[in-house]
């Protein structure tokens, strides 16, 4: 079935009111069962470009677009959402945004009804995607108490009910971990063989590099077709740069900043314990990995360790300042300009008259301080909160994800910065591709509530994904 | 407290919504209609049972114990107030008009929690369609689903917030929830754009066999309710 067109796009451009162009003349076609993914830097375009070919630019953004989109042969400028729904569906970067029914099958049979406009016909069409994608447990449950990944698997589903010809994943692999991740892949292959067409935007795009039909990379606001340069750079580093490394265990170079001893936590009174004996030793100096799939208490432990909640069992000692930066990165900033942001910390701090030092900071990260926080791209915004905390001299810096979102290139350059930090450093994470051994000192796994050291990482890629990032996509070398 | 529990499906919509308005409206009476505190405390305490038995049905044990708790808290966040503002000297509320006011909250938060145990949100989005609120009804069910996500994000910008500015400026928070709930609302109506409402498949029901069981005992507190002030209390 493949060859018949179910994308054509040609000449788009597009720019949001009173923005510069961001899309410039992009030409793309995409057959049927073909698997197509897009890489580029943040800010690139690439969600533009989503929402361009989703019918969401004008009616939402108000975005000014240029050129021609056909999906199955129809343009989509004036398509009506009904009929364009049938055509594309979009899985977008936070799956829980997309249910409206707090029962994941509610939403699911809610949507087929809505669809097909026929009980039966919904019933029948329900059951055979919810069979498919195997996610027949999480009907009765609530959308907002499963994981990331089952999310997405039920989004996937909800996407897939109403046959549309195109399926676009905006970042797919954002949230989740390792297992996610193998998940999303085989998710892949599924769909491969309900040959249905998929067009993914990914900045972690390495597991898919083998599996798509095509890879482009979107610069400078168009798009190159990379797919043979891709395989065989990634083929030429495998040989070149070993995958995954021996830890060989370093120590801090000063005073003991926090410690927990034997830590315990739960929070339902009746549950079991999610965190069980956890003990740990920070040293200034020390940049620690804690890794575990999602659940696995992370971002409670942190949350521990800042003192935002209290151990069941145990005690937890800190013996200087600390600073949380959040998974969603947002949640940091409280000021309109960054000059304003750094002024409020510093005086909180009682460092008023050193706010010129985190001003330079700033600077130095080609940040321009009188723009607003918000404006930033999510990894500017985590190396600002880093930057910060850095003039600052904080003892002791907690961040939770910091990785997803950012491109193999930025996660390197935001390990080095950790690593050149003062502070002690905790890393909590769900995906070993974001790690690579000379950055850190201590690693350990975050496993059935225990924390358990660890010494070797047999996935660890980064430097490898990163140089492969930067000769596909062309960026200047960190 | 506040999610629907299909337990009680055997018993009508009907029947469920009278129950659920029923308390609140007694609950308004017994606050606003009683000649003083001990009638409006044994009318308080007599719905706070019912609610009780009610939740019994929906929920377990452990969950209606943490819901009593909160009458202990609140009792207790009370005396602080009253020994704190008796110990600076300043205006202190009545010591027994502290116990009511625990249970006035108490009964309060459980009988509007009813509304959501007892009908479902499905349910919710039909009535108010059906009386004409169809973009109020879809509105409100896209801001209650986000509900339990925003919660989280509250607790991740607390942390971050309290420990940034060392503890001094919490009210902060609202800065990056308010942003957040901006770019949620516009993410919603993408959500909305791409796959809209899903079709409402819901029977609301107006008589099942087992609502006499509901309407009798709604009966019994209703006319236990009202006798109340005639009693010599």
């Amino acid at each position: 079935m493949m060859g018949r067109l179910v994308l054509e796009v040609s000449d788009l451009w597009v720019r949001y009111p009173r923005g510069d162009w961001v899309l410039r003349g992009i030409d793309l076609q995409v057959n049927r069962g073909e698997q197509v993914l897009v890489i580029g830097d943040t800010g690139s375009g690439k969600t533009t470009l989503a929402r361009a070919i989703t019918g969401l630019a004008k009616t939402i953004y108000e975005c000014d677009v240029k050129g021609r989109i056909l999906l199955s042969g129809m343009e989509v400028d004036g398509m009506h959402c009904e009929v364009l729904s049938r055509h594309v569906a979009l899985v977008g970067q936070n799956p829980y945004l997309y249910f409206i029914e707090p029962l994941v099958g509610d939403d699911l049979y809610g949507y087929a009804l809505k669809v097909h406009c026929d009980g039966r016909l919904a019933s029948d069409a329900f059951n055979k995607v919810v069979d498919a994608m195997g996610i027949r447990r999480l009907t009765e449950r609530f959308f907002f108490e499963i994981s990331g990944g089952e999310a997405r698997r039920a989004l996937v589903a909800k996407a897939i009910i109403s046959n549309a010809s195109l399926l676009i994943f905006d970042e797919p692999l954002m949230w989740l971990d390792d297992r996610g991740v193998e998940d999303f892949v085989d998710l892949l292959e599924m769909l491969r063989r309900l040959e249905r067409t998929v067009m993914i935007f990914e900045h972690r795009f390495v597991p898919l590099l083998k599996r798509v039909d095509k890879v482009y990379v979107l610069k400078d606001g168009k798009l190159a077709d990379v797919t043979s340069r891709a395989l065989t750079t990634f083929e030429k580093l495998s040989h070149q740069l070993p995958h995954g490394f021996y830890f060989e265990k370093k120590t801090g170079k000063g005073d003991l900043l926090l410690e927990a001893k034997d830590v315990y936590f739960k929070y339902d009174a009746k549950g079991d314990y999610l965190l069980k004996g956890i003990d740990l030793q920070l040293c200034r100096g020390d940049v620690v990995l804690i890794y575990g799939l999602n659940g696995q208490g992370k971002t409670t432990l942190l949350k521990i360790l800042a003192g935002y909640l209290k151990p069941h069992k145990g005690k937890v000692l800190r013996r200087g300042s600390v600073l949380y930066i959040p998974q969603n990165i947002a949640l940091f900033y409280t000021e309109s300009t960054i000059e304003k942001e750094v002024v409020e910390v510093f005086k909180a701090w009682r460092m008023k008259t050193k706010a010129k030092v985190g001003l330079d900071v700033v600077r130095g990260l080609n940040i321009d301080p009188l723009s607003s926080p918000f404006s930033l791209s999510h990894g500017q915004m985590v190396k600002l909160a880093v930057g910060l905390a850095s003039a600052l001299d904080v003892d002791v810096l907690l961040l939770d994800e910091p990785f997803s979102g950012l491109t193999y290139d930025d996660r390197l350059k935001l390990l080095e910065l950790l690593y050149q930090s003062n502070s002690a450093v905790v890393v909590a994470t769900s995906s070993l591709d974001a790690t690579e051994a000379p950055y850190w000192t201590k690693l350990y796994k975050l496993e059935e509530g225990r924390l358990v050291e660890m010494r070797a990482i047999e996935k660890a890629s980064l430097i490898r994904a990163s140089r492969l990032y930067r000769e596909l996509v062309g960026v200047e070398s960190a | 407290m506040f999610t629907y529990s299909k337990r009680l499906e055997d018993y009508s919509t009907l029947a469920r919504v009278l129950v659920a308005s029923t308390i609140i409206a007694l609950l308004m009476f017994a606050r606003f209609l009683s000649r003083d505190v001990s009638v409006e405390v044994t009318k308080l305490a007599s719905i706070l049972s019912f609610e009780l038995y009610l939740t019994s049905r929906v929920r377990e044990r452990q969950r209606i114990l943490t819901g009593l708790k909160l009458i202990l808290v609140f009792t207790i966040i009370g005396a602080l107030v009253f020994y704190l503002s008796y110990l600076l000297g300043w205006l202190a509320p009545n010591p027994v008009e502290i116990v009511p006011g625990a249970l006035r909250l108490v009964t309060f938060f459980l009988g509007f929690s009813l509304l959501f145990q007892l009908i479902s949100l499905r349910e919710w989005r039909s009535i108010l369609s059906r009386l004409g609120f169809k973009g109020q009804a879809l509105a409100f069910s896209m801001a209650i689903s986000q509900i339990p996500t925003t919660l989280y994000y509250l607790s991740e910008a607390a942390t971050a917030i309290k420990l940034k500015y060392r503890g001094k400026r919490p009210y902060k928070i609202a800065v990056p929830l308010a942003l957040l709930s901006l770019l949620t609302s516009r993410s919603l109506a993408e959500s909305y754009m791409i796959y809209g409402p899903p079709a409402m498949d819901v029977r609301l029901t107006t008589h099942k066999t087992k609502d006499i069981y509901l309407y009798s005992s709604l009966a019994v507190l209703v006319a236990a309710v009202a006798s109340i002030d005639a009693l010599p209390l």
